[in-house]
């Protein structure tokens, strides 16, 4: 080679390597967070593979003292990602040692053209420490497995040990086929492993030209996971995508094993019932577990009229058996449909665990990008929410994480300029606070700076520049619409979206978002949000100026009249529908608004309740069916009655849902107050 | 007539000292790619003569790459290379079993590479 290219490859290499030994040194921050839990295995092999790459230039290169030492923590390495050497604390320490071992020797490279330096002494203690390693037992078990001779051909000596790996450890081995346009293949598969990622492992990656070899192109991923076959499908089956199980020949051994496992899991979980049980064996799509809790909800309507017609039945005939009996059985019924919700509501319930996991990958590739390395903390990450809130708040959450790693956390330089340690910091925890789940992100950079928020807020005519200005006006500034400190749009958060995005989508989860920052020591975001998402499809209705919500299982029709249409019997509005009266409530009088109706306006007549507690609802129009979420609404109005809490529809608006069991009851008593309330509905 | 030759191989230094040894031997159009999947892609925009693939590297590995370049119809003649170390004995046998034309082993020195890329294109 010539002199210049030898120079060129010279700095290329003292910036790869550089790369090389931050990416090893931020995993293996992962990996010591891990300690007592299995190494992961894609964070054992980031490292490999970094050592590796390195040793390898290194030799191209001569530097001979880098190759040697890059070759011995190389062997090191392999023997814990081949699981022939367990990762303990002894390990981790020296692991950190290899890598400032590894910057030094870089640093020497590139002040002197050389790597002088005396690695004796560490050498021999990663040579000591490799000696403890055993002989992996586990070698050739593939073999006498029944799986696609074409695929272990394929496999390099690390995809097989992962192989090997998973079936020891039980997992289910899936054979995912998709075939993709050449153009887009690589986005098209970049989403597939990130949805594998979330329950499972890709072993290999395997191209293969396909049907259509000019356009197209197919691959067969293998998968390993422990989750069953309908789950990954579920997840994965689309027109393109085939998953596929690979069945093999469990060892006997291994399988008592596995039962063993599943037994001592029964056993610390003291829940009795039998839905509770069902979550460990079931996976069950969120979708029909809606349905069921929507069944609830109309059983629930049903009860309230079981349980009048009892009172009804005592107040004609006194204490008779048959009403004591009908008494009693609704009492019964109620108490166990109030278990069947709160059962169904448990098993809605996941651990965070999996969210956390995205976002510290997530954390990872932005610090990877944004060249700032960063060190995450993870508390609390047992905590369990709701399903559906797990998902709704991962985009918030990736936006709070985006803006902390581009707007918060400084540069290396600037922090050790600030007398910072030069490792960023991101935590993140959860932790349960009675029927709310508190998220917290804390990052410990620049803070956020009130003056240049105040700067901005002006500038953007959202503040007068004489307005006094308080610090949480200041907050509440980062979150209204059209506002953002940054000046240059980065690739990481300059996505068009700011916070006031963040706490609407809160907001819809009926989640509160605070910020407590301190400049220069960091800012902290905090997420509180309800365990569960209690969502219900609802039929949203206007009356008069106002719009209120109806839970769509209490409705079974509606219809437009006139005003002409009702009619007055035994001092009650009724209308006469299919041959047979039906009372009516105006809703504008129930809350005592004004009426500003003609009698030929047309109206809506929403009926509700059924058998003898059926009545209609007039209202002055159907705005549409929506899903919402019932919040409940503070004491002031809990006072209320016919109102069974507050939602928010999508424009910010706050609309108040109808307790639809307690308006049937004041219709049909003719607005008697009554003493006992019904069950409501929501 | 020049030749094409894709090299595949996710360190960069790595790929430009492979692209700098070959470009010493003269006539050559060189295209690198960082990764499987980049290879995938620029396949079919040449007819390449030759291809010098990495065997470890995420996603997709090298032996993944002589697999599908020897069972596609349009590319099942292009001779592959494959770049191994000498830890990996197993993936250098598996390599040449699924059609790879030869093998280097790292570190080497230019003169190798250049002798087993003389062999196979002339």
């Amino acid at each position: 080679m010539e002199e210049k290219k030898k120079e060129e490859s010279h700095l290329e290499f003292i910036a790869e390597a550089e790369e090389i030994i931050e990416l090893i040194s931020k995993n293996l921050i992962t990996l010591e967070k891990s300690q007592g839990k299995p190494p992961q295995p894609d964070v054992v092999n980031a490292i490999f593979r970094g050592v590796h790459t390195l040793k390898g230039i290194a030799g191209m290169m001569g530097f001979n003292n880098i190759t040697e030492f890059s070759h011995t923590l190389e062997n090191l390495l392999d023997a814990i990602r081949m699981g022939k050497l367990p990762l303990s604390g002894a390990v981790i320490k020296l692991l950190f040692e290899s890598v400032d071992n590894l910057r030094n020797l870089l640093e020497r490279v590139s002040k002197e053209g050389n790597d002088n330096l005396d690695i004796a002494k560490l050498l021999s203690n990663l040579e000591n420490i490799l000696k403890k390693g055993h002989e992996d037992d586990a070698r050739h078990r593939l073999e006498e497995l029944d799986l696609d001779p074409n695929i272990l051909k394929v496999l390099t000596e690390y995809e097989t040990h992962r192989l090997e790996e998973n079936i020891r450890l039980g997992a289910n081995i899936y054979e995912v086929t998709a075939g993709f346009n050449l153009e887009t293949f690589d986005k098209d598969l970049s989403d597939i492993n990130s949805t594998i990622s979330t329950f499972g492992e890709v072993i290999t990656t395997l191209p293969t030209s396909g049907a259509s070899p000019d356009v197209g192109i197919e691959f067969r991923l293998i998968i390993g996971t422990k989750e069953d076959y309908s789950y990954a499908s579920s997840l994965l089956s689309s027109n393109r995508v085939k998953v596929k199980e690979m069945r093999y020949e469990r060892k006997k051994e291994k399988k008592i094993k596995g039962e063993e496992r599943e037994e001592a899991e029964a056993q610390t979980e003291d829940v009795p019932s039998s839905v509770k049980s069902l979550s460990m064996t079931v996976r069950v799509n969120i979708n029909r577990l809606d349905k069921l809790l929507n069944i609830v909800g109309e059983l629930l309507l049903n009860k309230a009229i079981i349980s009048h017609i009892s009172k009804d039945l005592r107040n004609m005939q006194g204490l008779t058996d048959t009403a004591i009996e009908l008494e009693k059985a609704a009492r019964t019924l109620d108490k166990k449909l109030n278990e069947l919700q709160e059962g169904l509501t448990e098993v809605r319930m996941v651990p965070i665990s999996s969210l956390f996991d995205r976002l510290t990958r997530m954390i990872r590739k932005l610090s990877r990008e944004s060249g700032k390395i960063i060190d995450i903390r993870i508390f609390g990450e047992d905590t369990e929410l709701d399903r559906l809130m797990v998902e709704e708040i991962a985009d918030p959450l990736m936006h709070i994480i985006r803006n902390a790693i581009d707007h918060g956390i400084e540069s290396q330089e600037e922090r050790i300029k600030a007398g910072k340690k030069e490792i960023g910091t991101i935590k993140l925890s959860a932790t349960q606070k009675g029927n709310h789940v508190v998220i917290e992100v804390e990052d410990d950079g620049g803070g956020i700076d009130f003056k240049k928020v105040r700067e901005k807020g002006v500038e953007k005519g959202l503040i007068g520049a004489n307005t006094p200005f308080t610090e949480k006006e200041a907050i509440d500034l980062l979150f209204t619409p059209g506002f953002s400190t940054s000046k240059t749009v980065t690739e990481i958060s300059g996505r068009g979206v700011g916070l006031d995005v963040v706490r609407k989508n809160l907001v819809k989860l009926n989640g509160i978002i605070d910020i407590e920052t301190e400049v220069k020591k960091g800012t902290k975001f905090m997420l509180t949000l309800p365990i569960t998402l209690m969502i219900l499809k609802a039929l949203i209705v206007q009356v008069g100026s106002e719009i209120y919500a109806l839970p769509i299982n209490s409705v079974s029709e509606s219809m437009r009249i006139t005003s002409r249409d009702i009619q007055t019997v035994d001092r009650r509005e009724v209308i006469k529908l299919r041959e047979r009266t039906l009372p009516i409530l105006r809703l504008d009088e129930a809350f005592e608004m004004k009426s500003r109706r003609g009698s030929n306006e047309k109206v809506y007549v929403v009926v509700v309740g059924s058998g003898s507690r059926r009545i209609g609802f007039v209202v002055d129009s159907l705005l549409g069916q929506q899903e919402i979420v019932i919040k409940s609404i503070g004491k002031a109005l809990s006072s209320i009655r016919g109102i069974a809490g507050a939602t928010e529809l999508g424009s910010r608006k706050t609309i108040l849902v109808l307790d639809v069991g307690v308006l049937i009851e004041e219709a049909i008593e003719g607005y008697k107050g009554k003493e006992e309330r019904i069950t409501s509905l929501a | 007539m020049s030749k094409n030759i894709l090299i595949i191989e996710d360190s960069s230094t790595m790929r430009s000292m492979i692209a700098a040894i070959i470009e010493e031997m003269g006539d050559l159009v060189i295209t690198e790619a960082a990764s499987g999947f980049e290879a995938l892609k620029a396949l079919p925009t040449r007819n390449f003569d030759l291809i010098i693939t990495d065997i470890n590297m995420p996603d997709i590995n090298g032996l993944e790459i002589v697999n599908f370049v020897k069972n596609h119809p349009n590319y099942k003649n292009i001779p592959l290379i494959i770049v191994t170390t000498e830890r990996s004995e197993e993936d250098r046998k598996k390599g040449l079993a699924l059609g790879a034309a030869d093998y280097v082993t790292k570190p080497f020195k230019p003169e190798d590479l250049q002798k087993v890329v003389r062999r196979i294109i002339g």
